[in-house]
């Protein structure tokens, strides 16, 4: 698995399905969780998005701030859960 | 044996002492049932879900039930105080965070042929039943205040006033379906009250609410709907009765009330204010009834049964009306109890240890209920996740459903206990500032 190609794939959802906006460009250290752009609530969805995509499930104890703070984290631990 | 006035003599005329007497009667024990109460009377507890059917069906009683006419109730949805926030993006709305629904249809249930249970008003809905226990010729007593029950000989002895001279009868056991009233509970210093659930309700009934105010689609306006209020552990039924009729309550902390300093109907009118929606399509309806109170309602009993006696219902426990747990437990309770009653009276012994498959399995029910309803306020967020989440889903509706007596844990009760147990102890999880403040041990039954 691609980091990079993770890494566009939910930079697009993200900014599609979660801020439906393209205003607001997400770069791999833009701190979602501190902007809010990820809460409890959008981070469950883009864990399911990630299941559905990937068909990777993302355990509970991952979901933690280290794991959600910007695009690069959630990409590395993507690729990560998929490698393994 | 010839000395008895009845074989079982029962406590209380509701849906769980009203089930115990048809399940006995059909199988052709004599039965009183004491019921202090000239029915119809009103009572809280509106809300059936589909584990009730079997037993309707088992009595005999589905089909008056279903004459009556009640709102059909085909699925539960939940709203939260957040969704307004959240995109509403088409489908992700239905799979997204601020509303959970599940249809009952989804999952088969044993004995269950219909796609819906009832939304009833219990006035109505247990006087059918009282009727119907009657009808296959147990004997009815209204207006009958028990006062005690002498177990001072072998055979139990109710005693009671009949005007003003105190009269008694004597039967084979004795069963305490009294409800929240907890008669035996109370007599033989059996009952323990929650450490964690201290909650109060306040409700009454709204004619010309719209019940699509706060729902995804107008087709599920015939739901249950449980509103979660932005206020600590606190959210609101909404209940159809009638075509127009709806009926409302809040549950709340104990202590918000206590604190808030106000009189009932300030504070529901104060804590519905905190959803604008909803307090705008009461205020748009019109209150029929006096708000009603109902607290101090989690407790539990040290024993459920001994030589000559056994609870069934809310006399037995009761914990939270989230998951319109209720009348399921009351009439379940009764259904499994009665299998061990009739052993009993075909052995013609009526001790104690002949109640123990009962008891271990409203043990087991019950442990389900309770830790159930702990993760639900505990980490509510995670309730939803499970609802909303494939591999769960039906397990969660196992559950809710009511199906809990048989076999052990739920899958999915065991994973979100050991969920709630890594959010509590790790801050930088993305939930553990969303856990609630009622923090449930986890629950052994008394019993």
């Amino acid at each position: 698995m691609n980091g990079s190609e993770v890494s566009d794939v939910l930079r697009k959802y993200l900014q599609e399905r979660i801020l439906d906006t393209s205003d607001v460009e997400i770069e791999p250290e833009t701190p979602l969780l501190e902007w809010g752009i990820l809460n409890s609530l959008t981070t469950t969805r883009l864990v399911g998005f990630i299941r559905e995509q990937y068909g990777i499930e993302i355990p509970m104890e991952e979901m933690v701030g280290g794991n959600f703070k910007d695009l690069r984290s959630i990409s590395a631990l993507v690729v990560r859960l998929g490698g393994e | 044996m010839s000395d008895v006035d009845f074989d079982i003599a029962i406590i209380g005329g509701g849906p769980a002492g009203s089930t115990m007497a048809s399940y006995l009667s059909q199988a052709g024990l004599s039965c009183g049932v004491f019921e202090s109460a000239i029915f119809p009377r009103e009572h809280v507890g509106e809300s059936l879900i589909p584990a009730t059917t079997p037993v309707l069906s088992d009595i005999g009683a589905l089909p008056k039930i279903e004459a009556a006419g009640f709102p059909r109730k085909y699925g539960a949805a939940w709203t939260s105080a957040i969704d307004s926030k959240i995109p509403t993006l088409g489908f992700e709305v239905s799979h997204g965070f601020g509303t959970a629904e599940i249809d009952f249809s989804e999952r088969d249930q044993a004995g269950v042929n219909q796609d819906y249970t009832y939304h009833v008003d219990r006035g109505l809905y247990d006087l059918i039943l009282l009727q119907h226990a009657e009808s296959l010729g147990a004997k009815v007593y209204e207006g009958i205040r028990v006062r005690r029950v002498d177990f001072s000989e072998p055979e139990p002895k109710l005693v009671f006033s009949m005007g003003r001279r105190e009269t008694d009868i004597r039967a084979r056991m004795v069963i305490d379906a009294s409800g929240r009233n907890t008669f035996l509970g109370r007599q033989l210093k059996l009952k323990v009250s929650d450490p964690v659930f201290n909650q109060y309700a306040v409700h009454t009934w709204f004619d010309g609410l719209d019940r699509g105010a706060l729902s995804v689609s107008k087709e599920q306006s015939d739901y249950i709907f449980v509103h979660f209020l932005p206020i600590t552990d606190t959210w609101v039924w909404q209940i159809p009765i009638t075509d127009t009729v709806t009926s409302i309550g809040v549950v709340t902390q104990k202590k918000h009330f206590s604190e808030s300093g106000s009189d009932w109907e300030t504070f529901f009118w104060r804590c519905v204010e905190s959803r604008p929606e909803l307090a705008e399509a009461l205020r748009a309806s019109k209150q029929v009834r006096p708000f009603k109170p109902e607290g101090d309602y989690s407790y539990a009993m040290r024993e459920i049964c001994g030589d000559g006696w056994l609870m069934i219902g809310d006399a037995a426990r009761f914990v939270d009306p989230i998951f319109s747990s209720g009348v399921s437990v009351a009439m379940n309770s009764a259904r499994i109890a009665s299998y061990d009653i009739l052993a009993a009276a075909e052995r013609g012994d009526f001790t104690k240890p002949s109640f123990a498959n009962y008891e271990g399995k409203l043990r087991n029910a019950v442990s389900n209920w309770y830790e159930f309803i702990s993760i639900y306020y505990r980490l509510n967020i995670l309730f939803t996740a499970f609802v909303a989440d494939p591999r769960y889903r039906l397990d969660v509706l196992k559950m809710l459903q009511g199906d809990v007596y048989d076999g052990g844990e739920p899958v999915a009760l065991t994973k979100m206990r050991e969920i709630t147990r890594q959010v509590e102890e790790n801050p930088d999880h993305l939930w553990h500032k969303h856990l609630g403040t009622l923090r449930a041990p986890s629950a052994a039954p008394q019993f």
